[in-house]
């Protein structure tokens, strides 16, 4: 059995994960109309750093390693906005927001691009506060 | 048809007749996890359900995409690694099931968050995959 107070942490990740998962799906079907294909080394980084990492942070944080699924939530997510911010606003490439090859998902891809950015702060400051809170109980 | 929207279909209908059942039926389906769990076995009889299910999906659907099939993927696995935990440490499974005067409750939001879920892979498993 869950305390409240842990209750509450998993109700705030769930939220914050779900909402990440979902623009990352969007983000993704815009990467597929546009044909952006993505490195090897990028294909596992998207699916573990920044698919898989937070769903396993949710799971975590419904049981009694709420603790380390908060932990593994602010890695991930700050992980997933490192990777975000880079490709699709530092490097010139076809990831670039400004350098996107021709096709109808380029306003999906820059939506969604700019709402992974928005998730993931909000998500990083979301698991840094229950961090914190979490290592004073 | 490829084996893969086979069973992309087979799982999001299923999803669909089980969500809507937690849904309508909560207080059955809170009963029914309650006997199990008085049996002493319900790690066992959960993996028997959940094994060949998520076994299939890991073997037939393991697309690896930023994309509506992934949501398959990752539940094929989940469902596997928690059927391989329940099926060796049963205890586990008696420990996450709720009980509570509003043990029900958890099945019917199970229930509701499992039919909007549901649809979207029915849509993209019918209409839109080959």
């Amino acid at each position: 059995m869950i305390s409240s107070a842990n209750r509450r942490i998993a109700l705030v990740v769930t939220l914050v994960v779900l909402a990440h998962f979902v623009v990352n799906l969007l983000h993704g079907q815009a990467h597929t109309r546009l044909a952006i294909a993505l490195a090897s080394w990028q294909q596992v980084y998207v699916i573990t750093v920044i698919l898989l990492a937070p769903l396993v942070a949710l799971v975590l944080s419904w049981t009694r390693y709420a603790r380390a699924g908060v932990w593994l939530l602010l890695v991930s997510m700050l992980g997933s906005l490192i990777f975000g911010a880079v490709y699709h606003y530092v490097i010139i490439s076809e990831d670039h927001v400004a350098h996107l090859p021709p096709g109808d998902a380029r306003g999906l891809f820059r939506v969604t691009a700019l709402l992974l950015v928005v998730t993931e702060i909000v998500g990083v400051i979301v698991a840094a506060m229950m961090a914190r809170s979490t290592s004073k109980t | 048809m490829s084996i893969s929207t086979l069973i992309a279909r087979f799982f999001s209908v299923s999803l669909l007749i089980v969500g809507v059942s937690h849904l309508v039926q909560s207080t059955l389906w809170r009963d029914f996890f309650l006997r199990i769990k008085d049996t002493g076995v319900a790690g066992i009889i959960i993996a028997m359900y959940t094994l060949p299910q998520g076994l299939l999906i890991v073997f037939g659907h393991d697309i690896w995409v930023l994309d509506i099939p992934v949501i398959i993927t990752i539940c094929g696995w989940g469902m596997t690694i928690k059927s391989i935990l329940y099926a060796i440490v049963p205890s586990r499974a008696e420990a996450v099931i709720p009980t509570g005067p509003h043990a029900h409750r958890k099945y019917a939001w199970g229930g509701a968050l499992m039919i909007p879920v549901s649809l979207l892979l029915i849509w993209h498993s019918f209409f839109r995959a080959v």
